[in-house]
C-alpha cells in the first residue's frame, strides 16, 4: 500500500495533522473515562435486588390518632388494613414491614455465630414483617422454610422479653457466619444479649441500602411492624395490575381509618429515587459523550473538507496520473486512519492520566484495558465515517483540475 | 487603529455568516457545557457562609463503642452526632455565643382549612439556629432562649409553609397546628436556599432546609422522633420515648457553636473535656477522650460532602471545552489561511505583522465573546436540566458570577483557539500570494 | 495512435456556450513529435484534456490506441491515463508534500508494482533527468527547471506509450527550455509520441509535426511550408499575445 508517502505527506502538513491527532486523543481520553463511570453505575443500576419489583407497592400510614399508642387498637388495626388490601382485586400478596427494602432508609445491626467474638460480626439489615412476607417480596429461599404462624409471638410474650425468634437470612449473611449451612443454627447480636434460630435462607435479596457494599445483607423478623406513628405496608400485585391496585389503597386505607396520612408509591418510584444520582449521571455522561462525538465528527469533517478543497489541483494531478476513484477515496481514508491511530496512541496517556486525576478528585473508577480498546476501535470507526464525506466529495473531483489555474 | 480593524475584523465575520455561526454555536456549546457543571461543583463545593464558617464549630463526643472507633475508616474521627442526653447536658454553659442542639423529625400539620392533614419534616431546635446561621427573616424574628426550655408553643415557618396555609404575607401571631398542638407563628423566613444544607450534613446534605422549626424542648412532649440517621452501638432494653431520650447511647443530634475567639474556643473544649470526664466516672464514655469541635469548613471535608460526581463532571466538561476549542482551532485556521491572500495584500500595503496578527486575533475574540455570552446563556437551562435530574427541591440561586465564569472561559478558549492561526497568518510572506494573483 | 473524428466540446454558462472545439478531427500517428500550437483561447488546452482523457466531450468519435475512449468507464480511463500516458504540466504539478522519489513514485503507486521494480523505475527516471541526486529534496527546494524535469521522470517512469505536455517550458528561461526540449526529443526517439502545447514557433519547429488551433478548429502546417494564410508576423503575434 502507500502508507509511507501518505504518511511523509502527513508530517508535512503538520499543523492539521497535530489538530486532528489532538482531538482524538482528548476524545480519547474524555470517553474512555465517561464511559467507565457510566459503566459503574450502570452495574449498580442493574444489579438484581432479588424483589418483584415490577409489581410491588409500598404504602406509608402515619396516624396521628392517640388511638394508636395502643398496641391492642394498633394489632387490629393492622389486620384490617391487610384484610382490606388482600381484598382487592389484582393483588397477590400483602404483608406489613418495619422498614422498606432498597429505600435507602432502614435498620441495620449486627449478627455473629453463637458464642463467636464480637469481631466476627456482620452487618444486616433487617425487616420486622407480617405474614406472607417471602410470597410479597417474590424472593426465593434456597433451603429451610418460610415463617408460620406459630414463629409470631404473642404481644405477651414479646412484653416479657427474651424471646429466641426465628429467622430467615438471605445467602450472604447465612454463608458468612455458617460456612458449612446455618440452617437451624443460632445466631446472636454483637452483645450476645439477642439470640435467634435461622429456619430459611433465601437466595439473594437486597437490604435497604442497595448501593452499599453490604447490599445483600438482610434479615426478616417475624413480628408486628409498626408502630404509634408509621405503619407500613408491602403489596404484591398480580403481573401488570399495580396501576388499578395503586389508585385504590389510599381511600382502601382511609375507609378503614381516616386519622392518618397514607403516602403511596410503586416500588419502581422507590428504586428511581434510591438509585437517582446514578440515573442522572449516565443521563448526563450519555449526553456529553453524544456531544462529545458530533463535535469531534464535525471537526474530523471539517478539517478533512478543507485539506480536500486545499489540494482540488493536487488530487486533479493524481487523477491525471492514473489514480481511479477507488484510489483517491482510499487515500484519504488511509490518511484519515493513520492520524486517527497517532491520535488514539497519543490519547491513551492521556486516558489514564485523566483517569488518574479522575481516581483521586472524584472517586472514579480505574480504566480496564478492555474498555479502551473498545473504544479505540469505535473512535477509529467515527474517524473513519467522518472522514467518508469530504473523501466522497474528493473522488468527484475531475482530472482536469490538474490543468486549471486557479 | 484599533476600531478600524473591528470593522474589518466585524466585516470578515459577516462575509462568510455561516461559518461564522457555525463557531458561534461551537463555542456556545462548549462554554454552556464546561459553565454549567463547573457552576454547580462551584456551588456545591464553595463555603457555604465565608465570612463566619471558621467560628461555627459542629460538637463531636466520643461517647462511642469500646471495641470499634465510630469510623474504622478514620478511627481518630468521634461520632458525627451526639446522644440526647449528652446534648441536653452540655446546654447552657454561658461560653459559646450561640448555641443550638437540633434534629429533624415528621409532624403531622394539621391545616384549619379543612383539607387533610400531611406529614411534614420539621426540625427541633434552640433559636439559636437561626443567628448560628444567618438565617434571614421576612417578617418577624427568631423565639427567644425562654422559649427552649420552656418550652413555649412558637414556631418559625418558611414561605413555602407560609404562602401553603396563610397564602403568604406577614403572618406572624397565626396559629399552627402540629400533632395534637397549637404553635403561635414568631417568624416567617425570607427565601433561603444554601447549595448545601450546612447544619445537617448526615442527612443528605442537598435537600433543602425544612419548612418548620420548632423549639428543641419538643422533643419529648410531642414524642417527636428522628427522621434522620440513627447511630447506635449499644443493646439497651428501654422502654417507651422518655426512657429512650434520657438513656440511650443512640446518636441522632446536631450540635453547633459559634465560637468567635480562640479564648472561647479554649473555655469550650475544657467544658466538654470535663463533662466526658464527668461521665466516664459513671461509667460512659468507654472510649479514650477525643471530644472535637469542628470547623464548618473541615466537617464538610471529613464528612466528604462535596459530592464525587459534580467534581468529576466538572472535569470532563472542562475537556470537552477544549475539544471543542481545539475545533475552533481547525476552522479558524482554515478560514485565515484561505484569506491569507488579503493579509499578503495587507502586508504588501506596509502592515506589520503584529498589526496582522492582532487583527486576526480580535476576530477570534469577537466570536468568543459572541460565543460565550450564548454559552452563558446556554448553561442555565443545562444547569436546571441536571440540577433536576440530580437532585429534588428548590432550585439553586444562581449569581452573576456565573455568567463572568461563562465569558471568561469563551475569551480564554478563544484567545487559546485563535493565537495559532492568527500566528500561522501572520507569517505568511507577502510576495508569495501576490505573485500568483 | 490517436484519432479524433468530429469533436466537439462546449462549455456551457448560464448566459453563454463556448465552443472549445468545434468539428476537430486529427490524425496522430505513433512515434511522431506533435506540436500544438495557436493563441491563448484557441483551444489548445481544452484539445489537451480532452486527448489526455482529462475531459470528456460532446460530440464526434475519439479512438485512442484503438480504443473507442466515449465508450470508456472512468476506471478505464484511469487505467489507460495511468499506464499508456505521461503528463507534463506547465505548473509542473508536482505534490509539494512529497520529495522527489515519491513525487515520481506517485503513477506506479497505482498500477500495484512491487517495491523493487518501482524504485528502479524511478532511479532510472530520474537518470534520465539527472536529478538522481536530488531525490530526497522537496519540490520547494527546487528550481524551476529541476521541478520541470522531475515531472518529465513522473511523466516516463511508466513507460507510457504518450506523452502530453502543456507548455512545458512556458514558466521557464531560455537555456531551461532547450534542456527540456533535449529532454523530450531523447524520450520521443525512445519510442514515445510526444503531443506538445506550446506558443513559441522556435520550440515548435523542432517538433516532427506541427498543427495550429484557432477557434477551436485546426489547421495543420504540415512539413515546413507554413499555410499560406498565415504568415510569420500572426503567429509571433498571437504568441506574443499568449504570454501576457
Amino acid at each position: 500500500m502507500e502508507l509511507g508517502p501518505i504518511f511523509r505527506a502527513l508530517l508535512r502538513n503538520r499543523s492539521r495533522f497535530w489538530l486532528i491527532t489532538l482531538e482524538i486523543a482528548l476524545t480519547l481520553a474524555v470517553s474512555v473515562n465517561c464511559f467507565v463511570i457510566l459503566q459503574r453505575e450502570r452495574d449498580r443500576l442493574l444489579r438484581p435486588s432479588g424483589l418483584d419489583e415490577a409489581n410491588q407497592i409500598v404504602v406509608a400510614t402515619e396516624p396521628w390518632s392517640e388511638e394508636f399508642a395502643d398496641d391492642a387498637f394498633l394489632d387490629l388495626q393492622r389486620e384490617e388494613d391487610l384484610r382490606r388490601l388482600r381484598a382487592l382485586p389484582g393483588v397477590r400478596a400483602v404483608t406489613a414491614m418495619n422498614q422498606i427494602p432498597i429505600s435507602r432508609a432502614g435498620s441495620g445491626t449486627g449478627r455473629k455465630a453463637e458464642g463467636a467474638d464480637q469481631s466476627e460480626s456482620v452487618f444486616v439489615g433487617y425487616f420486622y414483617v407480617a405474614d406472607d412476607a417471602l410470597e410479597t417480596l417474590g424472593v426465593e429461599l434456597r433451603e429451610g422454610r418460610g415463617f408460620e404462624p406459630g414463629d409470631f409471638p404473642t404481644r405477651e410474650e414479646e412484653d416479657a422479653g427474651d424471646v429466641v425468634r426465628n429467622v430467615l437470612l438471605t445467602a450472604d449473611v447465612a454463608d458468612r457466619l455458617y460456612p458449612e449451612g446455618a440452617l437451624g443454627k443460632v445466631i446472636q447480636n454483637d452483645g450476645g444479649e439477642v439470640s435467634n434460630v435461622v429456619v430459611g435462607v433465601i437466595e439473594q435479596m437486597h437490604n435497604s441500602w442497595p448501593t452499599s457494599t453490604a447490599a445483600d445483607r438482610a434479615m426478616l423478623l417475624p413480628g408486628r411492624p409498626g408502630h404509634r406513628t408509621l405503619m407500613r405496608y408491602l403489596i404484591r400485585t398480580e403481573p401488570g395490575q399495580v396501576d388499578p391496585v395503586f389508585s385504590r389503597v389510599e381511600e382502601e386505607l382511609l375507609a378503614a381509618n381516616t386519622e392518618r396520612v397514607v403516602t403511596v408509591q410503586t416500588m419502581t418510584e422507590v428504586k428511581n429515587r434510591t438509585y437517582r444520582v446514578s440515573r442522572a449521571m449516565i443521563t448526563v455522561l450519555v449526553g456529553v459523550m453524544i456531544l462529545l462525538g458530533i463535535v469531534t465528527g464535525l471537526g474530523i469533517i471539517g478539517l478533512t473538507a478543507f485539506s480536500v478543497t486545499e489540494r482540488t489541483r493536487q488530487i486533479g494531478t493524481r487523477r491525471a496520473l492514473g489514480a481511479g476513484r477507488f484510489d483517491i477515496l482510499r487515500y484519504f481514508l488511509l490518511e484519515n486512519w493513520m492520524v486517527t491511530g497517532f491520535g488514539l496512541v497519543l490519547g491513551l496517556g492521556l486516558t489514564f492520566g485523566l483517569n488518574y486525576l479522575l481516581v483521586q478528585a472524584a472517586d472514579a473508577p480505574k480504566v480496564g484495558g478492555e474498555l479502551v480498546v473498545l473504544v479505540m476501535a469505535g473512535l477509529w470507526l467515527l474517524g473513519q465515517l467522518a472522514a467518508l464525506a469530504p473523501a466522497l466529495r474528493a473522488t468527484r473531483i475531475a482530472p482536469v483540475a490538474a490543468t486549471r489555474t486557479i | 487603529m484599533l476600531l478600524y480593524q473591528l470593522r474589518m475584523a466585524a466585516l470578515s465575520l459577516r462575509r462568510n455568516l455561516v461559518l461564522t455561526l457555525v463557531v458561534v454555536a461551537g463555542v456556545a456549546l462548549g462554554v454552556s457545557v464546561a459553565t454549567a457543571f463547573v457552576t454547580i461543583d462551584r456551588l456545591i463545593s464553595s463555603d457555604p457562609i465565608p465570612h463566619k464558617s471558621d467560628r461555627l464549630r459542629f460538637v463531636r463526643l466520643d461517647s462511642w463503642d469500646p471495641a470499634d472507633p465510630f469510623d474504622s475508616d478514620r478511627p481518630d474521627l468521634p461520632p458525627n452526632q451526639l446522644t440526647y442526653q449528652d446534648a441536653l447536658a452540655i446546654h447552657g454553659s454561658g461560653i459559646p455565643t450561640y448555641e443550638a442542639a437540633m434534629y429533624k423529625s415528621r409532624l403531622t400539620v394539621h391545616p384549619d382549612n379543612g383539607e387533610r392533614p400531611w406529614r411534614e419534616v420539621v426540625r427541633l431546635t434552640h433559636g439559636d439556629l437561626f443567628d448560628l446561621f444567618d438565617v434571614p427573616f421576612a417578617f418577624g424574628s427568631r423565639w427567644d432562649a425562654a422559649a427552649d426550655g420552656g418550652p413555649e408553643p412558637v414556631v418559625v415557618i418558611d414561605t413555602l409553609i407560609n404562602e401553603k396555609l396563610f397564602g403568604g404575607g406577614d403572618s406572624v401571631g397565626r396559629e399552627i397546628r402540629i400533632e395534637d398542638r397549637t404553635f403561635v407563628v414568631v417568624g416567617v423566613l425570607d427565601e433561603w436556599r444554601p447549595p448545601i444544607k450546612m447544619y445537617d450534613v448526615n442527612n443528605n446534605p442537598y435537600e433543602e432546609p425544612e419548612s418548620i422549626y420548632i423549639p428543641f424542648g419538643f422533643a419529648q412532649p410531642l414524642e417527636a422522633t428522628s427522621n434522620g440517621n440513627t447511630n447506635g452501638w449499644r443493646f439497651q432494653d428501654l422502654d417507651g420515648w422518655e426512657e429512650y431520650l434520657a438513656a440511650s447511647e443512640d446518636t441522632f443530634i446536631q450540635y453547633w457553636v459559634q465560637l468567635d475567639t480562640q479564648e472561647q474556643v479554649g473555655r469550650f473544649q475544657s467544658y466538654v473535656d470535663g463533662y466526658a470526664e464527668q461521665q466516664k466516672m459513671a461509667g460512659r464514655f468507654p472510649r479514650p477522650l477525643n471530644n472535637l469541635l469542628q470547623p464548618l469548613p473541615d466537617l464538610l471535608l471529613t464528612e466528604e460532602v462535596r459530592p464525587e460526581e459534580t467534581r468529576g463532571l466538572a472535569i470532563i466538561s472542562i475537556l470537552f471545552l477544549v475539544v471543542c476549542s481545539v475545533n475552533l482551532i481547525g476552522v479558524l485556521l482554515g478560514k485565515f489561511l484561505s484569506r491569507a491572500p488579503e493579509a499578503g495584500i495587507r502586508r504588501a500595503l506596509g502592515a506589520s505583522r503584529r498589526t496582522i496578527f492582532l487583527q486576526h486575533l480580535l476576530e477570534c475574540e469577537l466570536v468568543a465573546v459572541a460565543g460565550g455570552l450564548l454559552g452563558a446563556g446556554l448553561a442555565v437551562p443545562i444547569l436546571r436540566w441536571v440540577e433536576k435530574l440530580f437532585a429534588q427541591g428548590e432550585p439553586l440561586a444562581l449569581d452573576t458570577g456565573m455568567l463572568f465564569a461563562g465569558i471568561a472561559l469563551a475569551l480564554v478558549s478563544g484567545l487559546v483557539a485563535g493565537l495559532y492561526p492568527s500566528w500561522r497568518v501572520c507569517r505568511v510572506a507577502p510576495a508569495t500570494y501576490l505573485k500568483l494573483q | 495512435m490517436l484519432t479524433m473524428q468530429g469533436i466537439h466540446k462546449i462549455y456551457r454558462t448560464e448566459q453563454i456556450e463556448t465552443h472549445a472545439l468545434s468539428d476537430f478531427d486529427l490524425e496522430v500517428e505513433a512515434g511522431q513529435f506533435l506540436a500544438v500550437m495557436g493563441p491563448s483561447g484557441s483551444g489548445k488546452s481544452t484539445f489537451l484534456n480532452v486527448a489526455g482523457l482529462l475531459d470528456g466531450f460532446d460530440r464526434g468519435s475519439y479512438h485512442l490506441d484503438g480504443a473507442d475512449v466515449s465508450r470508456l468507464s472512468d476506471r478505464e480511463m484511469s487505467r489507460i491515463r495511468n499506464e499508456k500516458i505521461g503528463f507534463i504540466f506547465q505548473g509542473f504539478n508536482l505534490i509539494p508534500d512529497l520529495d522527489v522519489f515519491d513525487n515520481v513514485d506517485v503513477p506506479l503507486r497505482y498500477r500495484g508494482m512491487k517495491a523493487r521494480a518501482r524504485r528502479e523505475a524511478i532511479e532510472e527516471a530520474l537518470q534520465i533527468v539527472g536529478l538522481k541526486s536530488r531525490r530526497k529534496h522537496y519540490p520547494s527546494q527546487l528550481s524551476g527547471g529541476q521541478q520541470q524535469r522531475v515531472a518529465i521522470a513522473r511523466a516516463l517512469v511508466g513507460s507510457p506509450q504518450l506523452i502530453f505536455a502543456d507548455e512545458p517550458t512556458g514558466n521557464l528561461d531560455s537555456a531551461m527550455a532547450a534542456e527540456i526540449l533535449d529532454l523530450l526529443e531523447k524520450i520521443n526517439a525512445l519510442g514515445a509520441t510526444v503531443v506538445m502545447v506550446t506558443h513559441d514557433a522556435e520550440l515548435a519547429r523542432r517538433a516532427s509535426r506541427q498543427i495550429y488551433l484557432l477557434d477551436g478548429r485546426l489547421i495543420d502546417m504540415q512539413g515546413d511550408a507554413p499555410a499560406p494564410l498565415f504568415g510569420e508576423s500572426r503567429v509571433r503575434a498571437s504568441a506574443a499575445g499568449a504570454t501576457d
